[in-house]
């Protein structure tokens, strides 16, 4: 009898141990799904591969593992990824080995601030703050690895050939300057001589393109020499000192590139790169972002008639996740015509719109300060008077026909709601504390990790952003980065990033405060609860319209309850037309949510869903 | 080999009308709750092979199979009908498959497969590409007489990672297997079935 017990428990523990022992298998495989997403998100595409401890790893706290990858080289990659995905700048890869990029994108130079951001967040430096910097520091990728075949002798070191045409070039020098200022050579004449050895000096030592990494233009050094032989004659051009000018940053550029020959200065991740002052030949130390950017200087030109809009345009939909879709009006079929940007249908768009761009007013084609200059020349070539064009903005000023501000408008019945500003620094200071471009930041990474198609609750992310700004306000100067570690934390560890077999259209996070079985779909119920539901909560309330759930209506679709005046049930259609006139309305007395100012955004998502379902 | 590809393109597309859900139980079966998927982008498809099926110092360069190497300048515009970020955009464009970009795939991994093959011909060219354990697993796949559970577990996880649902990975072996037992005195067939329905699987390929 006994020994049939034992052998009973024997087998009860044999099956015990080997259905715990399939359990750990399952559970070790769904831990390994976790940290092969993971990996692939925090190592820069880089799946787990059998050089890696796998094994070890699963035995980690998933935090401990989140701390691992972000420790990694690739992850400097990763981040800077992002952050260009966050400005709207995202490139395939970092490092390319096609000619054209010689080992480090090009395009990744194009956003200082990101690469600054890179490099803070590997020292131990605030990230976050500095992606938000609309300036920074001027990054210099290697010189380039081959000269042309003229300049570069076979078996002959780069090095060497630039060095021998450097020499060259110094004994150019002189007779340029002596040419400069004798004033019986013709200009035209001096033109002729000089102007092609200045763009040869420029692009055969391989500086002139790396200029063109770092900052839109080469103004600093010889542009305005070439402007000037070309008819596009530059304020106050002379010369004989822009001669003297132009050969005296020759001469320091030609001493400072040593230390950026490639044989020296080897790029193998965003933290190698160095930076490089012009300060010292007359040039900048650092650029605006949208200097350096060829998308953004050129993509997003300021003609004679956008007044900056596209700049602005950029700032709200990338700062503020402010698409500018406009709520409750139709759309103009064109932006031209007689049109007034005051216009209703216009100005849905343009109240926030146009006060932004006030804050780029003075820069024109290129993204070129005209502060003290006396006109401003714009990108369709137009020169206009700068105090003039000036007075499109700043509502002081008498002139300024639409009274327009300068600054990020959340409201036009309340200012105080508004953050108003003068210049770039003042934008700037506007982007580090708006709430909307904090929330903003955290949809963007929640968007890079999980999904840009992945629906996700408004309430999730608010919670999120609430956390982060906690944290944020919270973190001291020992980890700097505390705040934005711990968000990317929360959104590796959510549901939504965990799931295998994920549906785009579902949401699998909420708030703590939220209901997760609503009936509401998930893009809108966090909204209708925080902004409609105090008043809206039964059919007792004005309007008779109770947003508590969604009800099933004789015809079998889906809506409020929502009554008449005679408390009969509306149809679907007509229950949410009546929404949606109370969205789009511009009478505050009866403008929805009653005397709330809530986010453009929220209201947008509240809008667009009410339009579909009306239809 | 082309009966081999014109199979799986036809199996990939009825597919990928439907969801990027399990490739072969479901193969004709339409989801109960379709979605667009889209592809991973060529760089990132590109990063995910390399990092596990590749070695550090020669790296495998997928764009040479569409005529687009990524070494040299040959032009690379092609590359952007295999998905891509392009400037000022934060989302992947050319990511909706559709039959010139899925057609591009299927001759890109035509192409990668094929080398694989030379492999088993004791041509190792292609070697020096590859993680020495991933080329020895492969070697030892020219055999058809090691399919065995074992080595196909390894293949399946060595390429497709650990984020598939193991449903998936049934599939394929049964799929595989079936297809030997089919083809009793093929020679490479089986390792080429097996390595295109890895490398077009909708899991690696699509987001």
């Amino acid at each position: 009898m006994k020994s049939t017990l034992c052998s009973i428990a024997q087998i009860f523990v044999i099956g015990l141990s080997f259905f715990i022992g399939l359990q750990k298998s399952n559970a070790q495989l769904l831990d390994r799904s976790w940290l092969e997403k993971t990996s692939q998100i925090l190592r820069n595409g880089k799946g787990l591969s059998s050089k890696d401890p796998i094994k070890q790893w699963e035995t980690l706290s998933e935090d401990a593992f989140i701390d691992l990858m972000m420790n990694t080289t690739e992850f400097e990659n990763s981040l800077t990824l992002f952050s260009m995905s966050y400005l709207g700048m995202r490139t395939d890869k970092i490092f390319s080995p096609s000619e054209e990029d010689e080992g480090l994108n090009q395009r990744v130079l194009h956003n200082p601030n990101v690469v600054f951001a890179t490099q803070n967040f590997v020292k131990n430096k605030d990230y976050f703050n500095t992606l938000l910097s609309l300036r920074g520091p001027l990054y210099m990728r290697p010189l380039s690895k081959k000269m042309e075949d003229s300049y570069q002798k076979p078996g002959e070191k780069v090095e060497e050939a630039r060095l021998r045409f450097i020499e060259k070039v110094k004994n150019w020098g002189p007779s340029f300057l002596a040419a400069s200022k004798d004033t019986s050579i013709p200009f035209e004449k001096l033109c002729n001589d000089f102007l092609p050895t200045l763009f040869e000096n420029a692009y055969s030592l391989g500086i002139a393109n790396r200029l063109i990494d770092n900052i839109f233009g080469t103004d600093f050094w010889f542009t305005a020499y070439a402007d000037q032989c070309r008819e596009t004659p530059h304020d106050g051009f002379n010369r004989e000192i822009e001669a003297i000018r132009y050969w005296s940053t020759t001469e320091a550029l030609f001493s400072a590139i040593v230390q950026y020959e490639p044989n020296v200065y080897p790029v193998n991740k965003i933290s190698d790169l160095r930076t490089i002052d012009y300060s010292f030949a007359g040039g900048p130390s650092d650029q605006s972002v949208f200097t350096t950017s060829f998308e953004l200087s050129e993509d997003k030109p300021n003609s004679s008639t956008n007044f900056n809009r596209k700049r602005s345009a950029y700032i709200l939909k990338t700062f503020f996740c402010d698409d500018l879709t406009p709520i409750g009006v139709a759309l103009p079929e064109t932006h031209t015509g007689n049109r007034h940007a005051d216009e209703p249908s216009c100005y849905s768009c343009h109240y926030k719109l146009d006060p932004m761009a006030g804050f780029f007013r003075n820069y024109g084609r290129w993204f070129y300060n005209y502060t003290n200059s006396k006109n401003i020349v714009l990108s369709d070539g137009v020169i206009k008077d700068r105090v003039e064009y000036e007075c499109n903005w700043l509502n002081r000023v008498p002139q300024n026909p639409q009274n327009l501000n300068i600054g990020y408008v959340r409201s036009t019945s309340d200012l105080t709601v508004n953050q108003y500003g003068e210049d770039l620094n003042d934008l700037e200071k506007i982007l580090k504390s708006a709430p909307e471009v904090k929330s903003c930041f955290v949809k963007r990474l929640f968007q890079f990790s999980v999904g840009v198609n992945q629906s996700v609750s408004p309430g999730y992310l608010e919670y999120l952003t609430q956390n982060f700004t906690i944290n944020l306000s919270q973190q001291t100067s020992n980890d700097p980065n505390a705040a934005f570690k711990s968000l990317w934390k929360s959104i590796l560890k959510s549901k939504s990033f965990k799931e295998k077999n994920r549906s785009t259209n579902k949401c699998y996070d909420y708030s703590p405060l939220e209901n997760s079985e609503k009936s509401l779909p998930c893009e809108v119920s966090s909204i209708v609860e925080n902004r409609c539901l105090k008043c809206h909560s039964d059919t007792s309330a004005k309007g008779g319209l109770s947003m508590q759930k969604l009800i099933l209506l004789a015809d079998g679709k889906k809506a409020f309850q929502h009554l008449d005046s005679k408390g009969v049930q509306l149809s679907k259609s007509e229950s949410f037309s009546r929404i949606l006139n109370r969205l789009g309305e511009s009478d505050p007395d009866l403008r929805m949510p009653l005397r709330m100012e809530i986010p453009n955004q929220e209201r947008q998502i509240l809008f667009l869903w009410s339009q579909r379902e009306s239809q | 080999m082309k009966k081999i590809f014109v199979l799986i393109v036809l199996c990939f597309m009825v597919q990928m009308n439907s969801y990027a859900g399990p490739s072969i139980s479901n193969k004709f079966q339409k989801s109960p709750d379709p979605e667009a998927s889209y592809y991973k982008g060529f760089f990132e498809y590109e990063t995910l092979i390399q990092s596990r099926i590749g070695q550090d110092s020669d790296r495998i360069d997928l764009g040479k199979y569409v005529g687009a190497s990524e070494v040299g300048n040959a032009p690379r515009s092609i590359l952007r009908l295999l998905g891509v970020y392009e400037s000022g955009a934060s989302t992947i464009q050319n990511g909706e498959p559709n039959s010139l970009n899925f057609l591009l795939w299927t001759i890109l991994i035509r192409g990668f497969v094929e080398d694989h093959l030379t492999i088993c011909s004791s041509d190792l060219k292609f070697s020096k590409f590859l993680d020495p354990q991933y080329f020895q697993l492969i070697q030892q796949l020219c055999n058809n007489q090691n399919f065995t559970d074992v080595l196909l577990n390894e293949l399946w996880i060595r390429i497709m990672g650990y984020d598939v649902p193991i449903e998936e990975y049934d599939d394929w072996l049964i799929s595989v297997k079936s297809y030997l037992t089919e083809h009793p005195n093929s020679k490479n067939e089986p390792l080429e079935f097996a390595l295109s329905l890895l490398f077009l699987n909708p899991y690696l390929l699509l987001k």
